[in-house]
């Protein structure tokens, strides 16, 4: 072997530590305000098993898929986004791990249930924040900041949903949703859903992708838009709360009427979410 | 996934950029990602498979008492056996000498998981040797 090869392999390795810690950092980030939300350490004790290990296996698709449009390494084939989506895993893992340690929130008191289900319910978003870390941390890979421009429509409906994701995770398990919806009358209601289209569609159509994606030049108008993103995206919007709060356990005892109000009130942090994905998951690109 | 990164005319561009290659370090921390998903994965559903329903068991036991400036402060711990969790569990001590009752505390634990334990402790004006000192669970709420 020669020296030349030893050395660029040392640069390959020195080059993924260095990822490796981009990841921590940005799984910090994005783990932070959802590791000091009260109703996270308890949930992962009493959520229903079956669900904790669905929202684990739910995870590992969505990273993948955000590992192809973005992630902190550069990929080429679905392998290489295979092996990003579970570098990511581990890294949300270890880093939730460490942190409720620090904070003295697991500790050998604790049964294993209690201590397993904190940690996965962390590491969900926590792996989350490592992929994105490197949108919006690190520096774009060529291939993935073209990918990332050109992403398609799915690729834009992955980012609408993971921006979702993103901004009502941390508010799904709080009372404060219930008090809110059990506060709001019907008109509040339907107020509320159609102020979050609306706002969707300012944000989607203003603010992101008429600056990058130039969607007016594709001869992309505004009514379409609206159909293709600002509705379907807060469709998309409704569905992601709609299945963390099942998977959370928070709409179990709620009759369909009081269960689509409390769906309504998260689908509004989670449309604004959606609409900023582009800025919060895709990157500076 | 609708395009496969493969099909891009990617290697034409950047023909020999380092980092493309995959170093040992990254196959071997996507392999642990890969394992620990996988044992977790395991552990909940052999969890959710051997799961029982049933009500929260709950014993108080006395950890040691420290006589204060304020008061003799009785440190316990409320250990839940059962299979379910319990909220919001309220333990109740009382002092007694002989059937008669001296003293009363209560202490209210926020959140006993499964098979958890958890410490708190009461204050009581009395030295808790001078009598018997009893605790017990007296109320919960499900989470």
């Amino acid at each position: 072997m020669t020296t030349v090869t030893q050395q660029r392999r040392r640069e390959i390795e020195r080059g993924f530590i260095v990822s490796l810690g981009r990841a921590a950092g940005g799984s910090i980030v994005f783990v932070l305000p959802v590791l000091m939300t009260m109703e996270m350490w308890t949930l992962g004790a009493s959520m229903d098993r079956w669900r904790l290990a669905l929202l684990l296996a739910a995870v590992v698709p969505l990273l993948v898929g955000l590992s192809h449009y973005i992630g902190f390494e550069e990929t080429e084939t679905v392998v290489d986004d295979i092996r990003d989506a579970f570098v990511a895993i581990l890294v949300g893992f270890v880093t939730s791990t460490f942190i409720l340690t620090l904070f003295g929130l697991i500790g050998p008191t604790r049964s294993l249930d209690e201590i397993l289900g904190a940690i996965v319910i962390q590491t969900a978003p926590a792996s989350f924040g490592a992929v994105i870390a490197q949108g919006q941390l690190g520096q774009s890979d060529e291939g993935d900041k073209r990918r990332n421009r050109e992403a398609d429509y799915f690729g834009d409906l992955l980012f609408l949903a993971s921006g979702a994701v993103f901004l009502s995770f941390n508010i799904a398990p709080t009372e404060e949703v219930d008090l809110i919806s059990a506060s709001m009358t019907p008109y509040h209601t339907v107020a509320l859903a159609l102020l979050s289209i609306a706002s969707m569609h300012v944000i989607v159509y203003g603010v992101e992708f008429s600056g990058q994606n130039a969607l007016m030049r594709d001869g992309r108008g505004f009514w379409s838009v609206f159909l293709r993103y600002s509705l379907v995206g807060y469709a998309i919007a409704l569905l992601v709360c709609a299945a963390m709060l099942w998977l959370l356990g928070r709409i179990d005892d709620l009759g369909p009427e009081a269960a689509l109000r409390l769906i309504v009130v998260l689908g509004f942090p989670a449309a604004i979410g959606a609409a900023f994905a582009r800025l919060i998951v895709g990157g500076q690109s | 996934m609708a395009e496969k990164p493969m099909q891009e005319p990617e290697a034409d561009e950047k023909p020999d950029q380092p980092s493309r290659e995959v170093g040992r370090i990254e196959w071997i921390v996507g392999a642990a990602g890969a394992l620990i998903t996988i044992a977790v994965l395991a552990t909940l559903i052999h969890e959710a498979l051997t799961y029982k329903e049933g009500a929260p068991v709950l014993v108080s036991r006395v950890i040691g008492v420290t006589p204060t400036e304020g008061g003799f402060v009785v440190r316990f711990e409320t250990e839940n056996r059962g299979p379910s969790t319990a909220a919001e569990v309220v333990v109740s001590a009382t002092l007694k000498d002989g059937e008669r009752v001296v003293e009363q505390a209560e202490a209210t634990l926020d959140y006993i998981a499964r098979q958890s334990s958890r410490d708190a402790g009461i204050v009581l004006r009395r030295d808790p040797a001078s009598g018997t000192l009893e605790l017990a669970a007296t109320s919960y709420r499900a989470p």
